[in-house]
């Protein structure tokens, strides 16, 4: 240091001779050594100058060949590159300069520790590398030609003057105290988890001068981030999994598994925030990596078990922690969605336990309510606490198709949820005293496509629905047609334009009912004589498309009252010149009716009874006469036994006939007349009510033809995929055979066997050798 | 092959007439092979070569003859099924059908049997149908599937009582092709292994065999429960 002054004043004099490299060198480490110690004094702009013409004229000088050459030269063996030899004299000096400087550098890092070591070690870091930034632009001519030279000729161990400084500093002083400067890194971190505070920048420092340290052998004028990586990048991390490991197992010894995980939020979030303070991008993904192996993987066993009583306990907040927890490490949420699946089940089917202990005969809208409440409950867990991920709704979705298609009602039948849903359906649509809001209407309806969804057997709701939508749009009883369409409508989403086809045709078929019996009045009232007109019945139609209604004609033979017949037949020849060709087939068992009984009164006012067809054809039996038997009965209106039992039972039940005797049943000796006291506190009487045992029967045959269908449609699909195969392996068509019917139903291998069996009985295809089919055109 | 020359060979030649002496006087069509035995014949024949009707040599017979229906047999079919046995006269023909009946449960016969159970069914089948009759089905059943044929029955299974009991009991259906023959596949499997264990659900047995399979479980399961009751006893 002292040394300074002198060398100043030397060289501030005359230039040396630019052939000498003793007398240049000498020159020159005066220059560098202030740089390097004495920076901050300032280097004068003429000093500066004169330095910078020394190297220039020391490289330039033109020396020639084998004349003279110093120690250094022979020892570089050979003389045949002139000029440039000299600049290796240069290059070398300075770089046994820079080593000696590092090594007395060194012994003084040495002699420091911990945390002095380290503001010492950063102290030297920045004198030295600005240093080295000066000399870099003073050696300008030297790095220009003699060191360019060599780089290009592929000669390794030559560094621009600038990188020489890096390297000097790693043999000088980082590989010798690097990791320990390191270490003192490190207890500064983990003061600062400790919550103390540190001088970040120091970090930071540190970590600059490991990146800037990997120089890239392939190119030295750029950096890898080897170095850096394995010195610091590694022991950070390391040291971070120690760190929380040690911690993690100490505090969930002393709290809660809650409060762990709140704790656990906050350092993963510290930490993340850490990188953008003193640390670089690169390091966040190891670094996260650690820190989620250790505060979470290693406790997952404690945080799964831990959900269950979450999830038993409904707590939402603490759910979503865990899943955000969770989330973070790979397939740390299936075990927390094969829990909730289970979970959902298991409420789903005790839902419906808790329903059957009121009775084993469920009515559909506590049945439907309580499977929804179940499932929207959960749905808004899902959104809640497990951020609607796709993942938690395909295994709510699984819960509820299990629930919904096999809890303790289903176990009387398997078809019960859909008829019930369909029932449910029905009940909304169906007109009645209590009137139902445009926005309740459709809520409802979005909360039966929300169970729809989950139907496995859907053509079973398909069958039930489109019967009870038949009864509906017939017996005129249908809410709205706002309703019927907008319920079709989100069927026909849900399941496709084939599903519901029929449905569609039925409300067109009304559409076009009421447009035809309206064209019919004006034709009756340009073409019949006004006296005739008023005689008439007055009468309204609906023209049902075969095949698309799921009606038949009922099974009882049946003569309509005389009345009827003429309306109708007029009816019919206005319909067949209008459409001719079509034929016309009453569904008598469908038909109403009203008739005046001018014989009682309320209030001088006849009473009007409303009746089934069936009901006004023995009722008007007694316009002919006062008292009629049963057989006459049954013999005018050729009704069976069943039909006209109950029928007749309803009227004698309202009081408007009496029974001879007495009391007696609905059979051969009974006689009935009406009578003439009869009473009731309404003008309009009901008597066309739905019979009970009408409607189980119904019942039982839906499901006759449910099944009918299903081997229908089993057949239709084996038949389709053997005729593009043309032959296949039994096992392979089952295969292909159920997924094509899953939107309809849930197949059974079972029935689909049956019916390959049956296609190789009508010889639609032929048993192969080796398990194979063979398709029979 | 060779059946416009059906008197080709003196093998050929003599057998064609040796059917002539069972021919029905009826039968006169254009193609001389084409001309059929009438039931009298067809007995006569039989009669004279040992077999009996109850026998299930009549189906062997009936098989290497390709008879079409019962008791109906072609000159082709009658000249092309001897003459490939290198056999012409009515004693080696009945020793030959005794020799074959001695070797209907032996393994390698298999393929024969095979094909003589499987000529069982077009030719017991009535007229115009494409199923046998139940009835009809059991008494073959019976007939090809215990000695002197194909025994099915294991020592501890008599798998044919229990196959007819099934049918007749639980199936009562008639028989089509694919059962028929089937039945033999599965017959030959449990052979094998009695235990059944090669059978699952998703394999092409038809639906019935499925039922069967679950109604010999069934039985078996009561079975053992009788064993362990005896066994405390």
């Amino acid at each position: 240091m002292t040394s300074t002054t002198t060398n100043r004043t030397a060289m501030g004099t005359t230039l040396p001779p630019k052939d000498d490299i003793q007398a240049t060198w000498k020159f020159l480490e005066g220059g560098v050594e202030t740089i390097m110690n004495s920076l901050r004094d300032g280097v004068d702009l003429k000093t500066y100058m004169m330095l910078y013409t020394a190297i220039h004229n020391f490289c330039t000088a033109q020396k020639a060949v084998g004349h003279g050459g110093t120690g250094l030269q022979s020892l570089n063996g050979g003389s045949h590159r002139g000029a440039h030899l000299l600049g290796e004299d240069l290059y070398k000096r300075l770089q046994k300069y820079l080593k000696d400087h590092l090594k007395k550098s060194h012994d003084q890092l040495a002699k420091h520790s911990d945390e002095a070591q380290l503001r010492y070690y950063i102290e030297e870091w920045h004198r030295f590398t600005t240093a080295g930034g000066y000399i870099q632009h003073l050696f300008k001519y030297l790095n220009r030609h003699w060191v360019k030279r060599e780089i290009d000729e592929g000669k390794k161990d030559v560094y621009d003057i600038y990188t020489l400084h890096l390297v000097s500093w790693k043999v000088g002083m980082f590989e010798a105290s690097g990791n320990t400067v390191m270490k003192a890194v490190l207890r500064l971190v983990e003061k600062l988890r400790n919550g103390e505070t540190i001088e970040m920048s120091q970090i930071k420092t540190v970590l600059d001068s490991f990146v800037a340290l990997g120089i890239d052998e392939a190119d030295t004028t750029k950096t890898t981030l080897d170095v850096y990586r394995q010195h610091f990048e590694a022991p950070y991390v390391q040291a971070t999994r120690e760190y929380y490991t040690q911690e993690s197992q100490a505090f969930l010894a002393e709290n809660s598994v809650v409060e762990y995980m709140k704790k656990a939020e906050r350092r993963l979030q510290e930490e993340k925030d850490r990188v953008g303070l003193f640390l670089i991008s690169e390091i966040t993904l190891p670094l996260m990596k650690a820190c989620e192996d250790v505060l979470i993987k290693d406790h997952c066993a404690i945080l799964r078990d831990e959900f269950q009583t979450r999830l038993n306990d409904d707590r939402r907040e603490d759910m979503k922690r865990m899943y955000a927890l969770l989330a973070r490490i790979p397939d740390g949420l299936d075990p927390l969605r094969n829990r909730f699946e289970v979970h959902v089940r298991k409420a789903g089917m005790a839902a419906i336990d808790k329903l059957l202990e009121g009775g084993e005969n469920v009515e559909p809208k506590p049945y439907v309510d309580a499977l929804l409440a179940v499932h929207s409950n959960y749905a808004d867990l899902v959104q809640k606490s497990f951020n609607g991920e796709s993942e938690f709704v395909r295994s709510l979705d699984n819960a509820c198709r299990d629930y919904v298609n096999r809890n303790a009602v289903c176990k009387q039948s398997n078809s019960r949820s859909p008829e019930l849903l369909a029932k449910h359906a029905d009940i909304l649509l169906k007109k009645s005293t209590k009137s139902t809001e445009e926005d309740d209407m459709e809520k409802t309806q979005t909360e039966i496509m929300t169970i729809f969804k989950y139907i496995e057997d859907k053509d079973v709701f398909n069958k039930f629905y489109s019967q009870m939508l038949a009864k509906r749009l017939v017996l005129g009883t249908s809410v709205s047609e706002d309703a019927e369409t907008n319920m079709i409508g989100k069927l026909k989403d849900a399941s496709g334009f084939e599903y519901t086809n029929k449905l569609q045709r039925m409300l067109q078929d009304m559409q076009t009912s009421k447009d035809l019996n309206s064209t019919y009045s004006d034709w009756r009232n340009e073409n019949l004589e006004e006296s005739d007109r008023k005689a008439a019945v007055d009468a309204s139609y609906s023209i049902l498309g075969t095949g698309f209604w799921p009606l038949m004609p009922a099974s009882t033979g049946f003569v309509p009252p005389q009345d009827i017949v003429r309306t109708y037949e007029r009816f019919q020849n206005f319909y067949t010149t209008k459409h001719q060709g079509r034929k016309l087939t009453w569904l008598w068992h469908l038909s109403k009716g009203e008739i005046r009984a001018n014989y009682v009164k309320l209030n001088r006012v006849p009473y009007t009874f409303q009746l089934s067809t069936y009901q006004m054809a023995i009722l008007l039996l007694f316009n002919d006469s006062i008292s009629v038997s049963y057989d006459d009965i049954a013999a005018a209106t050729e009704l069976d036994k069943r039909t006209l039992d109950p029928s007749l039972g309803v009227i004698v039940r309202a009081k408007i006939l009496n029974a001879h005797p007495e009391g007696a049943s609905t059979e051969s000796g009974t006689s009935y007349s009406l009578n003439m006291g009869f009473k009731h506190k309404k003008v309009k009487v009901n008597l066309n009510v739905n019979i009970k045992a009408e409607q189980k029967q119904e019942a039982e045959e839906t499901h006759k033809a449910i099944e009918a269908d299903r081997v229908m449609v089993i057949q239709a699909v084996i038949v389709r995929i053997m005729k593009s195969r043309k032959t296949m392996k039994h096992n392979q068509l089952v295969a292909e055979t159920i997924p094509q019917l899953k939107n309809r139903f849930q197949p059974k291998v079972s029935d689909i066997k049956k019916c390959i069996d049956t296609l190789l009985e009508k010889e639609y295809l032929e048993r192969l050798e080796g398990d194979e089919l063979g398709y029979l055109a | 092959g060779g059946n416009n020359t059906a008197a080709a060979s003196p093998h050929q030649q003599s057998l064609s007439k040796l059917f002539d002496k069972y021919k029905d006087p009826q039968s006169k069509e254009a193609d001389k092979n084409d001309e059929v035995t009438n039931i009298e014949g067809t007995m006569k024949y039989f009669e004279d070569i040992g077999v009996g009707l109850e026998d299930v040599s009549f189906f062997i017979v009936s098989e290497l003859l390709q008879s079409p229906s019962m008791g109906e047999l072609t000159r082709r079919g009658f000249i092309d099924g001897w003459s490939s046995q290198g056999i012409d006269t009515l004693p080696k023909m009945k020793n030959h059908i005794l020799a074959r009946r001695s070797q209907l449960p032996d393994p390698a016969f298999r393929p024969t049997f095979k094909a003589i159970y499987k000529h069982a069914f077009p030719l017991a089948r009535a007229q115009g149908q494409k199923v046998l009759a139940l009835d009809f089905a059991v008494e073959y059943w019976k007939i090809l599937l215990s000695p002197p044929s194909l025994a099915w029955t294991t020592p501890s299974t008599a798998f044919l009582d229990l196959w007819l009991d099934f049918v007749q009991t639980r199936y009562r259906r008639a028989v089509n092709k694919d059962m028929w023959e089937q039945t033999l596949r599965f017959a030959e499997m449990c052979l094998l292994d009695e235990s059944m264990a090669w059978w699952n659900e998703e394999a092409a047995w038809p639906g019935v065999i499925d039922d069967f399979v679950e109604f010999v479980r069934e039985k078996r399961a009561v079975g053992e429960m009788r064993a362990d009751e005896m066994d405390v006893e």
